[in-house]
C-alpha cells in the first residue's frame, strides 16, 4: 500500500506540473498572439488550456481525497489493480489496434484511387503504427 | 471454468462485495468468475482458496482441463 501511496503522490506532482505548464503556456500564448488577431482561434486555444487546467485540478482534488482516507485509498487500490479490469483494457486495446489498422489499410486503398498525398500520409501512419506495435511487442517479450 | 464460489459464499453468508474486498478485487470480478465469464489468475485463485481455507481444486472445477488432456 505504501507503494500505491507513493504512486498517487507522484501522480499529484505530475498533475501540478502539467497544471503549471498549461498556465504558463496560456499566458505565453496570450502575450504572443494579439487579442484582436484571429480572435476565434485564440479564444479556442485559451479555452483548451483552461479546460486542461480544470481537469488537472479536479484530478488533483480526487487523488488527494483518496490519500486522506484509508478506506478510500483501499478502494482506489482495488479498482486500479483489479486483474479483470486489466484484462479488459488489454483486450480492448488489441481490438482497437486491429480496427485502427484495418480502417487505415482500407482508407489507404480508397485514397490511392483519388489523391496521392492523402494515400501516402495514410500509408505513413499505418507504417508508424505497425512499427510502434512491433517495437513494443519486442520490448515486452524481452521483459517477460 | 466452473467454480464452487457461490455455494461457498452462501454457506458462509458472504456477499460478493465482502469476498471481493477480502481478496482485493472488484465485485464485478467475482461476478464474472462465478458465472464463468472470466478465469481467475493463479494468484487470485490462490487467494480465494486460501480465504475459504480449501485447496484450489475444491473451489475451482478443473475437469474441463483434465478432459482436454
Amino acid at each position: 500500500m505504501e507503494d500505491f501511496k507513493k504512486k498517487l503522490r507522484i501522480r499529484i506532482g505530475l498533475l501540478l506540473m502539467l497544471n503549471g505548464l498549461m498556465l504558463f503556456a496560456g499566458i505565453l500564448f496570450r502575450m504572443l498572439v494579439p487579442a484582436n488577431e484571429n480572435a476565434l482561434n485564440g479564444n479556442f486555444v485559451s479555452g483548451v488550456f483552461v479546460g486542461i487546467q480544470a481537469v488537472c485540478i479536479s484530478l488533483i482534488i480526487i487523488t488527494a481525497g483518496k490519500l486522506r482516507s484509508e478506506a478510500e485509498l483501499n478502494k482506489a487500490y482495488i479498482v486500479e489493480n483489479d486483474e479483470r479490469k486489466k484484462a479488459v483494457r488489454l483486450s480492448a486495446a488489441r481490438t482497437s489496434q486491429i480496427i485502427i489498422l484495418s480502417v487505415l489499410a482500407l482508407a489507404f486503398l480508397i485514397a490511392s484511387c483519388f489523391n496521392k498525398t492523402v494515400a501516402l500520409t495514410l500509408l505513413c501512419v499505418q507504417l508508424f503504427v505497425d512499427a510502434v506495435s512491433i517495437i513494443s511487442l519486442l520490448c515486452h517479450s524481452k521483459l517477460m | 471454468m466452473k467454480t464452487n464460489i457461490p455455494e461457498l459464499r452462501k454457506k458462509r453468508k458472504l456477499s460478493q462485495e465482502e469476498l471481493a474486498q477480502a481478496v482485493g478485487v472488484t465485485r464485478q470480478t467475482i461476478t464474472s468468475i462465478e458465472v464463468g465469464k472470466y478465469v481467475a489468475s493463479l494468484p487470485l485463485a490462490y487467494k480465494i482458496a486460501r480465504f475459504f481455507e480449501m485447496p484450489i481444486e475444491e473451489v475451482f472445477d478443473f475437469s474441463d482441463i483434465d478432459k482436454e488432456e
